[in-house]
């Protein structure tokens, strides 16, 4: 209770040695506040753009996940395998999507150009899921449709070197191409601008039609799944165990890279750039801190000496001085945060970017503000335990 | 020394400096001072008067000799001691007032106080009452800074007597005053013995030597 008593006195006592000399005050607290905005902006702004970042990351990150197997089943994956895949969350679609050959000679059958194309299987979840678009004819849903066993889709750009494809507004005529003597009827032409572009030139052939016509050993099946983005590895983790739980198919999780680790980096990077800054004007402002209470208790040596004199500790005295660097640090500190937390929003609203703020972030650089205060008053204080009471009876 | 046991009891003590040179500043002399009287200290400037109250109020220790304040030494104590000492024992009143010209004259006086347990009701009965006994009642919120030289004295002797010291140490408390203000002063002082604490003075008055119980005369260091 004496304690406290005390304190609040001398509390009271360091608030109005500091109002007693405003400027010196200002001074001594500007240092600080410049530090503790300093931190908070730079905080908040490495917090934002660290949003900004993921955002954009977000945009370039995989959305979709391809697992590779290579011994699959004559017939593929089960509908219900495929099913548990399209079950999760951020799957939007998912389905067969594979290599079947990668050069097969391609023509049209009432012409001659011939081209070497690769050969794709794919059901209409595949379709779907690897961002393949059917822009004429018929809908990827003939895909699954066993009764139309001799129709193929082909790509844009294989579609124009055989001529099969409409002119502008009109529609697909039949046409039909001719693959290792097998002879399709194109059904559509399909168009991918995403990250399975070699679809342009290539043909599209259901399972059953490529077993039955084309013929292969089913190497280098694969399995395409739409996602969100940022859950391609989880989700291609998921499918790997859940196509092939016994591990015979030897699936290999092909989904291409999205730079967590990159973007881990980056905003790893940005937050000590961040710390850094704020850290070295808080020093700086550590440093003007004690600079000016050095000059505020050389100034006050007579005052000083004469509390001393009086009978007051030297602890008393150094807590005194503490306490005017306390308090200074603390209004600094709450200063300080609403300037730079200002700036940080007038910067990020400038750019058009949505302020991002960790909640305890005031606490923590007035906190911080605070402890600069009082480390740099450490050696005032001392300076001012030390005065001798002698000083007051001389001066 | 006129009546009464001795509260302070100087044996022996003096002074002596060794940086930047050895100088003999105070030379060994035996002081008696009984409670509840007055002592004034005279000598022409710089003979040491101002160093043998100093030793008195424990703001330095000597290089020699006892010292003993109502039979307990005061020699070997530590700073921490001597403060509470000084807290528990002595008023100053310095030459120049040294008040805090921005802050009032209660406030000043208030500084005077160093007992944390006492309530704040209690610390500002305790400062009006002694201005009151200093004849500044009304001027308790007026600053420092706004006082007249008597006036400055004045609440500088009521911070000395805000904690009721047994002992009060005045050093040169007339040096800057005119001649009546400087006369109401030692009136002002003379009333701390008549309330029953002990005054030591340094001064060269005259006057207040002639108001005083005992005189003590130094000359080059040295008891005369």
């Amino acid at each position: 209770m004496m304690w406290r008593w005390s304190f609040w006195v001398l509390a009271a006592d360091a608030a109005a040695s500091l109002l007693r000399r405003p400027w010196h005050a200002v001074g001594m607290m500007s240092g600080i506040m410049l530090g503790v905005a300093s931190a908070s902006a730079a905080i908040v702004i490495a917090d934002t753009q660290q949003g900004q970042i993921d955002l954009r990351f977000d945009l370039q990150r995989s959305d979709h996940v391809v697992v590779q197997a290579e011994n699959v089943p004559r017939d593929g994956f089960s509908a219900d395998q495929l099913r548990l895949v399209a079950g999760l969350e951020p799957v939007s679609s998912v389905g067969e999507f594979s290599n079947w050959s990668d050069g097969e000679p391609v023509t049209r059958s009432i012409a001659s150009t011939i081209a070497t194309v690769p050969v794709i299987v794919a059901d209409r979840g595949g379709l779907e899921a690897s961002g393949t678009e059917v822009i004429h004819g018929a809908s990827a849903d003939a895909l699954g449709d066993p009764g139309r066993t001799a129709i193929a889709w082909v790509g844009r750009e294989l579609a124009d070197d055989l001529g099969v494809a409409p002119a502008d507004g009109q529609a697909l005529t039949d046409s039909q191409i001719v693959v290792r003597g097998h002879a399709y009827s194109v059904a559509g032409i399909v168009a991918n601008d995403g990250g399975f572009g070699y679809v342009e030139n290539s043909v599209i052939l259901s399972r059953p039609v490529a077993v039955s016509t084309v013929g292969g050993t089913g190497q280098n099946v694969r399995v395409v799944a739409h996602v969100r983005p940022g859950s391609a590895a989880a989700v291609a983790g998921y499918a790997v165990r859940t196509l092939d739980p016994s591990g015979d198919l030897t699936l290999m999780d092909k989904t291409p890279a999205d730079g967590e680790k990159l973007l881990k980096d980056v905003g790893g990077d940005l937050r000590r750039v961040g710390a850094a800054l704020g850290g070295f004007v808080g020093l700086v402002g550590m440093i003007a801190i004690a600079n000016t209470l050095m000059m505020s208790v050389h100034h006050r040596l007579r005052e000083l000496g004469l509390r001393s004199a009086m009978g007051w500790s030297r602890r008393r005295i150094g807590l005194l001085v503490l306490t005017e660097s306390g308090i200074a640090g603390l209004v600094a500190g709450v200063l300080g945060t609403a300037v730079g937390l200002a700036c940080a929003a007038a910067w990020c609203w400038l750019h058009g970017w949505t302020l991002i703020m960790p909640a305890v972030l005031p606490c923590v650089v007035i906190g911080g503000g605070v402890a600069a205060s009082l480390v740099g008053g450490l050696l005032p204080a001392w300076r001012a335990a030390s005065i001798s009471p002698l000083t007051a009876m001389r001066s | 020394m006129t009546g009464g046991t001795a509260l302070i009891q100087l044996r022996g003590v003096g002074l002596e400096v060794l940086a930047p040179a050895p100088t003999r500043i105070l030379h060994p002399l035996d002081l008696d001072v009984a409670a509840g009287t007055s002592v004034t200290i005279t000598g022409p400037s710089g003979a040491g008067k101002t160093t043998l109250a100093s030793i008195i109020g424990a703001l330095q220790p000597p290089s020699e000799g006892t010292y003993q304040f109502a039979g307990s030494e005061m020699m070997g104590r530590s700073k921490r001691d001597l403060a509470a000492f000084r807290s528990q024992h002595l008023g100053f009143v310095f030459q120049h007032s040294h008040l805090i010209e921005e802050r009032s004259s209660i406030a000043n006086v208030a500084l005077g106080i160093t007992d944390p347990t006492m309530s704040r009701m209690d610390r500002d009965q305790r400062c009006q009452h002694v201005l009151d006994l200093v004849g500044l009642a009304s001027l308790a919120n007026r600053r420092a800074a706004d006082l007249s030289g008597g006036e400055r004295h004045r609440v500088a002797i009521a911070r000395a007597l805000a904690k009721s010291p047994s002992v009060l140490i005045a050093d040169e408390p007339t040096a800057a005053l005119d001649q009546p203000t400087g006369q109401a002063i030692l009136d002002l002082l003379a009333q701390v013995t008549a309330r029953g604490a002990t005054l030591i003075v340094v001064t060269h008055d005259v006057r207040a030597a002639e108001m005083a119980d005992q005189v003590v005369s130094i000359v080059d260091g040295r008891r005369a």
